[in-house]
């Protein structure tokens, strides 16, 4: 989930403006040499909620020992800049990869969802991307993108769940679809899962659909019995509730309740 | 003496343009419209020197002075716009700005992110660039969602498309009814993007294992088999098909399914959830 951006080429050019400066100063400043790759950010509270004043720590490792102690913030629509600051430093800085914590002790957010925060230099460069989410006093916001195909380790062709996740700043919907065998056959059969909502920032629970169409007439040549051809709806049946518990970005774990008999066995789902 | 009348005059010059223009001082950059790049030639090949465009407008004249490009090995690329001095006097009329941008060779096909930032490292735009490679397509855009046909609602397209640096495979599920009114479902797979908007693969068809002897045998049955929503195992797994999806903008797809023999769907005109 953590993104790096431009750490080799901040690294050259920060390097060589640091040693020109030094040369010139015949001080030293530290060199951004090193890949940071360990930046994490968290909240005191730890989920905070929109309009709420929060504690945010940054931490990470930096090249040498002469680390960032300050930063600033800036809040762009769902975007925050944490542009860090390093204390200038008249001794040399030694090539030591060295921890790092700052905390701003006042953050507030307005809107709840996911916001993504930039980690910059001095110089304006970025570091890393970090996700976060804001949570809603009113509603649970989910905590992770669960958008994409998931399927069953032990059942890998046989079926799965499709999910569709839209998140936004205020906003949020999740649409799936369990694609399943049902009759003694084996032939394939699908569910439509909607209509829920979040309970946690990791649980979701919503309605189980079964849905059918009118028999088809393909005693003589019909295109629409070609076993592709889409058909149209005529019923869209609830026959049971859904719950899926988020363990991480990559692995969720799906119970089912039927309506007519209290039958669950959770699946635990990978994400394709 | 002439230095205060000077400064006078220009004090006076400022203060009709504020009066009739509603001159505004230069500050963080204002978007009016989204930046947009674009690649001189209309489609960057790897291994080729490439120039792009980055384009935008600002509802004000305090237009950026400048742009520099960097990148890195990972597939991402840096755009720092420089924008108007601090202080400069902006008058409130709508202004495009753009820049070329010599970003040289690339040597990987694939997917670049592009982060457009200002010089406080205020991120103003995130954008991509598509580097060809001549032997298989790179997708122009997502084709990740729902996707269904109003006509014939009910049945669907789910498509999971996995698209960066140099990934760019799509999954999909296409569900309808079968001839007798239940549902149905088929996996879209191993597709290559014969064009940055032309999508070509397989259609495959699974069974579960049959239950006949294990659901109807049993008295009571057992009570897995009276839940359908418990996940069962595959049987069988085949090629039955051939697909092509036709990507027509951000929010339509023509979807073409054919069956092995010949015997194909019409073109199905869908739309994104």
């Amino acid at each position: 989930m953590k993104e790096n951006f431009f750490s080799s080429s901040i690294s050259n050019r920060y390097a060589a403006k640091a040693a020109a400066l030094a040369i010139l100063l015949g001080i030293a400043l530290p060199a951004f040499t090193q890949e940071i790759n360990d930046t994490n950010i968290s909240f005191s509270p730890a989920a905070p909620q929109a309009g709420e004043l929060a504690a945010l720590t940054l931490r990470g490792t930096w090249p040498e020992n002469c680390p960032p102690n300050d930063m600033s913030w800036q809040q762009r629509e769902d975007q925050l800049v944490l542009q860090l600051k390093i204390p200038a430093t008249f001794a040399p800085c030694a090539q030591v990869l060295t921890p790092y914590s700052i905390t701003l002790p006042a953050v507030r957010l307005l809107d709840s969802g996911p916001y993504k925060v930039h980690v910059t230099t001095s110089a304006g460069e970025i570091i890393a991307t970090l996700p976060i989410v804001i949570q809603n006093a009113a509603r649970n916001v989910s905590e992770f993108d669960l958008d994409g195909s998931w399927f069953d380790p032990e059942n890998p062709v046989g079926g799965g769940l499709m999910l569709n996740h839209v998140r936004a700043r205020g906003s949020e919907r999740l649409f799936g679809t369990w694609l399943n065998h049902v009759d003694v056959l084996g032939n394939t059969s699908w569910f439509s899962l909607q209509g829920g909502s979040w309970r946690s920032a990791s649980r979701y629970v919503g309605n189980v659909y079964q849905a059918s169409a009118n028999e088809k007439n393909c005693a003589a040549a019909n295109v629409d019995c070609n076993k592709l051809a889409p058909g149209s709806l005529r019923e869209l049946k609830k026959i049971g509730s859904f719950t899926i518990d988020v363990q991480s970005a990559n692995r969720i774990i799906l119970d089912f309740t039927q309506d007519t008999q209290q039958i669950t066995r959770p699946v635990g789902l990978q994400r394709r | 003496m002439l230095l205060s009348r000077v400064f006078f005059l220009r004090c006076f010059v400022s203060c009709i343009a504020l009066f009739f223009f509603g001159v505004a001082q230069a500050q963080s950059a204002v978007t009016a419209n989204p930046i947009q790049l674009s690649v001189v030639g209309g489609v960057a090949r790897i291994n080729t020197p490439i120039s792009l465009i980055l384009s935008g407008s600002r509802q004000d004249s305090c237009i950026p002075t400048g742009a520099s490009i960097s990148r890195n090995q990972n597939f991402q690329v840096l755009i720092t716009v420089r924008p108007a001095p601090i202080g400069t006097a902006c008058a409130e009329i709508p202004a495009t700005w753009q820049f070329n941008l010599a970003a040289g060779g690339f040597e990987r096909s694939g997917i670049y992110q592009v982060e457009v930032v200002d010089d406080g490292g205020f991120p103003m735009a995130s954008l991509e660039l598509n580097v060809q490679n001549g032997e298989q397509a790179i997708s122009a855009r997502s084709v990740s969602g729902s996707w269904y046909e109003p006509a014939s609602s009910g049945s669907g397209l789910m498509l999971s498309h996995d698209r960066a640096n140099e990934q760019d495979s799509v999954f999909g599920v296409w569900h309808n009814f079968a001839p007798d009114g239940s549902s149905s479902w088929f996996s879209l797979r191993g597709g290559n993007w014969i064009t940055p908007t032309e999508l070509d693969g397989e259609v495959f068809e699974t069974t579960g294992e049959r239950r006949d002897g294990v659901c109807t045998a049993i008295f009571p049955p057992d009570a897995s088999c009276a839940n359908p929503l418990r996940p069962v195992p595959y049987a069988t797994f085949q090629s039955i098909g051939r697909y092509q999806i036709s990507v027509l903008s951000n929010s339509r797809i023509d979807l073409r399914l054919t069956l092995n023999g010949g015997a194909s769907t019409r073109t199905i005109q869908l739309q994104k959830l």
